[in-house]
Parts: C-alpha cells; structure tokens; sequence
C-alpha cells in the first residue's frame, strides 16, 4: 500500500514537472513564434508606410500610363538626364540606409554614443542627397530642360521632387530620434521610436531603388 | 611570409562572416548590383546598332529588373529587418516591390 501509494505521489509529481516542461517549452516556442512575426516598429509607422507606397504606387502607374500615351517622349526622356546623380543618390542612399542598420545594432546593445554617431552620419547622407539633387536641378536649367519640356520631364520633375519631399522628412524625423537618443529617452530595452523611424527610412531607400531604373536606367 | 599572410588574411574573412559585420555585406552587394545594372543599361546600346539593339536592349530590361527585384529584397530582408517575419508587413512589400517591377518591365516591351 505504501509502495503503491509512493508510486502514485513519483507519478504525479513527475507527471507535474512533464506538464511544467510543456508548458515551458510552449511558451518558448510562442515567444519565439512572437518573436518572428514582429515587424519592427510601430503599428503606427507601418500604416504610414503602406499610405506611402501606395501614393508613389500611383505615380508609377500614372508614369507608365502617361508613357503608354506619349512613347516618342520617354524614349528619348532618360538620356537628357544625368546618370550619374541618379547613381550617386542610389550610392548615398544605400550607404544611409547602412548607417541607420548599424545606429540600430548600437542602441540594442544599448552604446548610446555610437547611436548617435550613426544616427548623425544618416543625417549627413541625406543632406548630401538632397546636395546632388540641386546639382543636378542646377544643371537641368542650365542645359534648358524644363518641366514643360514634355511628358516625361515633367512626370521626372514631380516624383524627384515628391521623393525629395519624403527624404526631408525622413531627415527631420531622424534629427528627432537622435535628440530624443542624446536625452537618453532610448535604450536597449526601449527604442520603438528610433526603430520606427529607421523603417521609414527604408522604405525611402526602397522606393529610390524603384525610381533609378525607372527614370534614369531603363531607356 | 606568404603562408602568414595568407593565414591573416582567412582570419580576417572569417571575422567578418561570424562577427556581426552583415550590414557591411548586403550594403556591398547592394552597391556592386547598382553598379552592374548602370553599366548594363549603358553599356550595349552605345556599340550595337540594328535588330541586335533591341535584343539586347530586351535582355538587359530583364537583368535590370532581376537585379532591382534583388536589391529590394535585400533591403527588405536584412535592412528592414523583415527576413524572419511573416504575413502582412513582408507581403505587402514584397508585393508592391514585384507588382511595380512587373509593370515597368511590362511597359519596357510593350511601349
């Protein structure tokens, strides 16, 4: 009877730790399964960004339309642009977007002044993006291509200028997060701001990788 | 001499593909897949003339395409931060990235 009994209280209490294991390794598992689904950022930026993809979605579209419409102008449209400041924008751009991944690395381990060394270096590429772009306005009035010209300069003129836009506006977001980072409101447990922030910028990144084939490459 | 060299120089390769220098890497992907779409969209069109041209200029419509489908993938995957996520955030990238590639290779051939 004692021997029986000893056997019931061993299987219960192991049949306990059998349960406390699952249940463990459950919500292991969920943390990691949670872990993976998380887009980062805020809920908040994403709609903002998804609003923003499809305002430029529309401009594309309208683009091809308009090309579909008048050919003789965008066959010929690229070549009276420069090259090689829609490569060099691609080249800054790129290299922002690596300066914002590693400003994220830095504050996840919570070194809060080489955050803001980063932060300030995306800062700089974007000023030096928005440089080339005025060097390259500058010398599309000086070789006398206007947005009048023809359909294609003009559709050149208002998605550079509206992409133009959205770079400043990322460059002033950042200026915020990196004041925000300098008066220590983020750290390596709390950064959801400066994360959101670093997918708007992205996003920016990804929609110039659109842009450059569309209006400088592909001729 | 050579052998130390050499030593030194898988020892710095291997810090950086175990250490935390991926950024580095996608970004100088990224760079060379930017470099290589500009010269293959300059490049032919200035050397072959004809029926060739718009073979080529057709060929290369769809390597620049494969290669900007390629850079925003990257972007999305390891920039973004996106690559071990599922469902909506990364399919609707994704989905804008392809539907727009779609369309501008679309009107490449048929405008």
């Amino acid at each position: 009877m004692t021997n029986t009994m000893a056997k019931f209280d061993l299987s219960v209490e192991s049949e306990g730790l059998a349960n406390q294991h699952d249940a463990e390794v459950s919500q292991n598992s969920i943390m990691t399964h949670t872990s993976q689904h998380k887009a980062p950022g805020s809920l908040a930026v994403w709609v903002f960004i998804y609003a923003e993809l499809t305002e430029f979605g529309l401009f594309f579209v309208l683009f091809l339309v308009a090309k579909a419409y008048f050919p003789a102008d965008f066959s010929q449209g690229p070549q009276k642009l420069s090259t090689l400041a829609g490569l060099s924008n691609t080249l800054i751009l790129l290299s922002s977007s690596l300066c914002i991944v590693k400003a994220m690395a830095a504050i996840k381990i919570g070194n809060i002044k080489r955050t803001i060394h980063w932060l300030l270096l995306t800062i700089v590429a974007g000023g030096l993006y928005c440089a080339v772009k005025f060097w390259e306005y500058q010398r599309n009035g000086a070789l006398g291509i206007n947005p009048r010209d023809d359909y294609f300069i003009a559709g050149y003129y208002y998605i550079g200028f509206n992409h133009l836009l959205h770079v400043l506006i990322g460059m002033a977001t950042i200026s915020v997060v990196t004041i925000f980072t300098a008066l220590g409101f983020y750290d390596a447990n709390n950064h959801e701001g400066l994360e959101s922030a670093a997918t708007y910028w992205h996003m920016i990144d990804l929609v110039w990788i659109v842009i450059f084939p569309l209006l400088y490459v592909l001729h | 001499m050579a052998n130390r060299f050499i030593k030194r120089i898988n020892l710095r390769l291997a810090s950086v593909f175990k250490g935390n220098h991926w950024p580095v890497m996608v970004w100088l992907t990224l760079v060379v897949l930017t470099l290589f779409s500009t010269l293959l969209a300059e490049g032919p069109q200035q050397k072959v003339e004809g029926e060739h041209l718009a073979h080529i200029s057709q060929l290369s419509v769809l390597l620049v395409a494969g290669i900007v489908l390629s850079k925003g993938t990257l972007v999305i995957d390891h920039f973004m931060g996106l690559k071990h996520t599922q469902g909506w955030p990364v399919r609707i990238m994704k989905g804008f990235l392809v539907l727009m590639l779609g369309l501008i290779t679309l009107s490449c051939f048929y405008y």
